[in-house]
């Protein structure tokens, strides 16, 4: 690096590179002809353990992976699978009981190559020689940016701590560089001086990007960056990672469980799974279906936006225990190929016939446009949901009128409005969806439906009587008939209190309604309802020996115990894992038709709405702004709101989707609004 | 809040038993935490701390002479095999002063304890759960009673009462040692009242005592163990220091009268050691059983605290949170 001769800037390196460079014409093109070819940081083999007292977690397994200078390579797989351990692991920042047992990391800096000819040994360092490389060489995004900043001091302080550590430059140049990258990720420099809370989400990940180019790095790891933003936020934070990465030239190692995102961003698709790689494939050819079936399971598992409304298959089945070792494919008892030579095989990466040099996969029996076979297709018919049966007046259990709610006000400052006016409809046997942002005020609705909230204005009818639930004498009636099933499922249950305990209070509280004792039996049928058997495991299992669709699956059970008519459920998959969600809507689409429930869906995916819901409600800063049958809305969205939603969702077919005009306005506008707001 | 209002209006009588043991089964799951895997801290503090129990029973009996006995000599006689622990001045043995001062100073302790606890357990639930004017008024109230100076209002209070047995002054020292228990119990019940579990408790239609008693409360019993474990604490070293300053029952004996005796009767300067060290290391080592179990509670409760420490250690070396990642390529599954 040549900070010696040029202290004053030394960030211009990357200026001068972009221009020594000719600027490559599209996305997706390497610049592995502006350098020395070959990866910025190689990964071979590695190797890595989390030490335990119930046997070692073998969380990375040989693993190979490499980053090339101003390439995003994707790495995708469901939790747990290895994807964070592998990133963190090549840098080195995992403590102990995590051990790196095998292979090599080498990075190969611009910066470096004079001391270090052939690239530096990211596992034989020490301490001063990962300071000198992280950040400065490999900077990190972190997944929750509330987390990562320091709440106590200004976001220029931040950025500014983070060049001097690294950098000998005078407190005016960090400040000034500081303005410069704040601009760079599209914020205004006025909000340097905002503490973290002053700033939206979105706005907070930015400036954990801002920090993270701070001093020029040449490989980038963003962990999750966009988990926990809204659609429209994510897409804006992808265009700017997008366009800085075309300008700076700095590699990118994007990990998500999103692979519908991948497909948008990334050059290279990287899927992991129990710890080892299944596939690795240039990105147009996962779009066109992948080789893996674990990579296809994955792609199944997202409901689509366009095309027709077909039944997805998901991904049965959880991963496998990663302790010990695998015998032969370790995604084979949740393969719809399955097949006995499958345990034979040692999972080495090949060249997939008929396609081109750099897409590997470790599956060697199934072609990549092999159709499912029959059986596991007979499943997918029986588990699918049935396609909106258009609009069939049924009969009307619960209907909000004008419902409005209102926060603060008095002593606590400003009102402010939640929800501002809105009527909803839930029929028998009917799931409306209701699709918003966070903060929209569509969770709001939810509580005031289940009466965990007071009314601010309007009314709620239940079977056309005005009752007002969030009152004492009127709150069990109500629950017998309205039931919620809760978003976090690792929240949701008291960890001290068994599976039969939750059920056996709720059918209790309800039995002089519904009849039913709380017997061992009625408990027993409650959980075959929600598909959790042999009964005998789950009956008097506590809620940390279940996995996350487990425990969904009990809260489920918990609410029918009450045989309401009415279901309540408030982002009911967002906590849980991609491949696993759909099992949970199916299940709950079966229950709707199976006793005739009316269900209030609310979520921020509309692709998912679209999947499992007759009619569709959007919802923005408080209000309704569009809402139709469930098809339609998304096929012809008339709302502005509605059509940027719908061009921000993430959807593997059509990737790099074009916002319309309008909504880009709407969405700067929003922005805008977000910022005076604070 | 109505505890104690059963609701058989809604539940078949012959379920609310076993819903009941089922519920009472937490409680015993959220005090199991302590079986078996006790750290080790806790476990030294508790047999420590029963040996003073054990003592506080039997010492009475097995004290080897009159603590009140006096002799003709004038000088405290030094530790030897008829005093193991020496005499005062006037001939009293201290062993038998400390072997029947510990059940007094054991009893205050516990009662002040018990009665502190249950205060600070009903007003720190009642304040989070119920929240609004109420958690204002017992907020102010604690908050008025953690400030008040405590020794002074003590020393007024005490020096007035009559002086039979410990109830009074345990009494006392509850109703001065209550609000900081009720303030942290109050804190962890609003973070618990918004979690999920609580919400779904309520929306399945549970009414609230039962949620305080079957779902707040059992979430929460490392910290009300550690409160009374705390106030245990307190209790015992502000009587020790209110018998020292004079404030106390001298029909009866406790650690701070043999300290108070110790020092009107000028054992510093007669150079009597013995008449001072005893009992004051029986009071420090009652106080460090119970910052012991403390300790050992904390890392009950916060179980980062416990595997942080057994995995620090990787191989022969102890590896620091800020260290790299460990490469160790001969790695095998159980070597280190």
């Amino acid at each position: 690096m040549s900070t010696a001769s040029e202290p004053g800037t030394p960030w211009t390196a990357s200026a001068d590179r972009g221009s020594a460079a000719p600027r490559p014409d599209g996305p997706g093109r390497d610049r592995e002809g502006t350098r020395s070819a070959g990866p910025v940081l190689d990964i071979q083999g590695l190797g890595i353990s989390y030490r335990s007292d119930l046997g070692d977690v073998r969380a990375v397994r040989n693993v190979d992976l490499a980053l090339h200078p101003g390439r995003i390579v994707g790495l995708a797989g469901e939790s747990g699978c290895g994807k964070s351990t592998l990133a963190y692991g090549a840098v080195r920042l995992l403590r102990p009981p995590a051990i790196i047992t095998a292979g090599s990391v080498t990075y190969h800096g611009r910066r470096l190559a004079d001391g270090h000819p052939n690239g530096f040994d990211v596992l034989a360092a020490d301490d001063e020689g990962l300071k000198a490389i992280r950040w400065r060489e490999i900077a990190i995004v972190f997944q929750s940016a509330m987390n990562a900043l320091n709440p106590v001091l200004r976001i220029e302080d931040q950025i500014i701590d983070g060049i001097r550590a690294h950098l000998p430059v005078s407190d005016e140049q960090a400040r000034a560089r500081a303005r410069e990258l704040i601009e760079m990720v599209g914020i205004t420099p006025d909000r340097l001086q905002a503490y973290p809370h002053e700033l939206s989400g979105g706005m907070r990940q930015r400036v954990m990007i801002a920090m993270a180019l701070s001093v020029d790095p040449e490989v980038v790891i963003m962990d999750e960056p966009t988990t926990g933003l809204d659609v429209i936020v994510q897409k804006e934070i992808l265009k700017e990672v997008l366009e800085l990465k075309e300008r700076l030239g700095f590699a990118v190692l994007f990990i998500t469980h999103d692979l519908s995102l991948l497909l948008e961003i990334a050059d290279q698709v990287v899927v992991m799974y129990a710890g080892q790689v299944v596939e690795t494939a240039p990105t147009a050819d996962v779009r066109i279906g992948g080789a893996h079936p674990y990579t296809r399971g994955l792609l199944g598992s997202f409901p689509r936006l366009r095309g027709p409304r077909v039944q997805l298959t998901g991904i049965p089945g959880s991963p496998p225990d990663l302790r010990g070792a695998l015998r032969g494919c370790p995604f084979h008892p949740r393969c719809a190929f399955a097949q006995d030579a499958c345990l034979q095989i040692d999972m080495s990466l090949s060249e997939v016939p008929g396609m081109g040099p750099g897409h590997l996969t470790a599956c060697p029996f199934v072609a990549p446009n092999e159709p499912l076979p029959e059986a596991a297709r007979a499943i997918d018919r029986a588990t699918g949901v049935p396609a909106a049966d258009g609009a069939d007046a049924t009969e009307l259990v619960l209907a909000g009128i004008d419902l409005r709610k209102d926060y603060g006000g008095g002593r606590r400052g400003a009102v402010v409005s939640a929800v501002k006016g809105v009527s909803l409809e839930l029929h028998r046997g009917r799931v409306v969806a209701l699709v918003g942002a966070s903060g929209s005020g569509k969770s709001t609705i939810a509580k005031l439906l289940s009466g965990q909230e007071k009314l601010t204005g309007g009314s709620i009818r239940l079977d056309g009587r005005e009752i007002d639930p969030s009152t004492r004498g009127a709150f069990r009636t109500y629950k017998s008939e309205v039931q919620m099933v809760f978003q976090d499922p690792f929240a949701s249950l008291n960890p001290l209190h068994t599976v039969r305990y939750h059920l056996q209070r709720a059918l209790a509280i309800h039995a002089s309604r519904t009849g039913r004792t709380p017997s061992a039996a009625e408990i027993d049928r409650l959980l075959g309802q929600v598909k959790l058997g042999p009964v005998e495991k789950f009956r008097d299992a506590y809620p940390h020996e279940l996995s996350g669709g487990q425990r969904q699956r009990v809260s489920i059970a918990r609410a029918l115990a009450a045989e309401p008519r009415v279901l309540l459920a408030d982002e009911p998959v967002s906590m849980l894992d991609v491949s696993i969600r759909l099992e949970i809507l199916d299940l709950i689409a079966e229950l709707r038709t199976k006793f005739q429930l009316a269900i209030l869906y609310i979520t921020h995916d509309i692709a998912s709405a679209r999947y499992f819901a007759d009619e569709i409600l959007v919802m923005h800063h408080g209000e309704i702004v569009e809402r139709g049958p469930a098809e339609q809305l998304v096929q012809h969205p008339t709302h502005p709101y509605t059509q940027l939603l719908i061009a921000s969702s993430p959807d593997p077919d059509t990737f790099a989707s074009e916002i319309p005009e309008q909504a880009a306005v709407l969405a700067r506008e929003g922005l805008e609004k977000e910022v005076a707001a604070d | 809040m109505t505890v104690g209002h059963l609701p058989t209006d809604t539940e078949a009588t012959s379920v609310a038993a076993p819903t009941v043991r089922l519920g009472v089964s937490a409680w015993m799951l959220s005090l199991g935490a302590f079986r078996g895997r006790l750290p080790l801290k806790a476990q030294v503090g508790l047999v420590i701390l029963a040996l003073y129990i054990l003592v506080a029973i039997i010492g009475p009996w097995v004290a080897p002479y009159d603590p009140n006995a006096t002799t003709t000599q004038a000088v405290p006689e030094a530790p030897n095999l008829h005093h193991l622990l020496g005499t005062s001045a006037t001939g009293g043995d201290v062993l038998s002063q400390i072997l029947i001062g510990t059940r007094a100073t054991v009893v205050l302790g516990l009662m002040t304890g018990v009665i502190a606890t249950i205060l600070s357990v009903l007003v720190g639930t009642a304040a989070g759960y119920l929240g609004g004017y109420a958690d204002e008024g017992l907020s102010l109230v604690s908050n008025v009673f953690l400030v008040m100076p405590a020794l002074p209002l003590l020393v007024v209070i005490l020096g007035y009462l009559p002086h039979t047995g410990e109830l009074p002054t345990a009494i006392v020292l509850s109703v001065l040692g209550w609000a900081w228990g009720a303030r942290v119990i109050r804190a962890q019940t609003l973070s618990l009242r918004n979690r999920d579990f609580v919400l779904a408790a309520r929306e399945v239609g549970e009414r609230p005592w039962r949620i305080i008693a079957f779902e707040l409360l059992p979430n929460q019993i490392g910290l009300i163990a550690a409160s009374f474990v705390g106030t245990v604490l307190y209790a015992i070293l502000t009587s020790v220091a209110l018998a020292f300053l004079g404030i106390t029952n001298f029909s009866d004996w406790n650690y701070g009268d043999i300290l108070y005796w110790a020092q009107s009767g000028s054992a510093v300067e007669l150079g009597a050691w013995w008449w001072y060290v005893f009992p004051g290391v029986a009071v420090a080592v009652l106080g460090m059983s119970l910052v012991l179990i403390n300790f050992g509670l904390d890392e009950l409760s916060n179980p980062r605290l416990r595997s942080s420490r057994s995995l620090r250690k990787l191989g022969r070396r102890n590896w620091r949170p800020a260290d790299p990642t460990p490469v160790i390529r001969d790695y095998a599954e159980g070597s280190l």
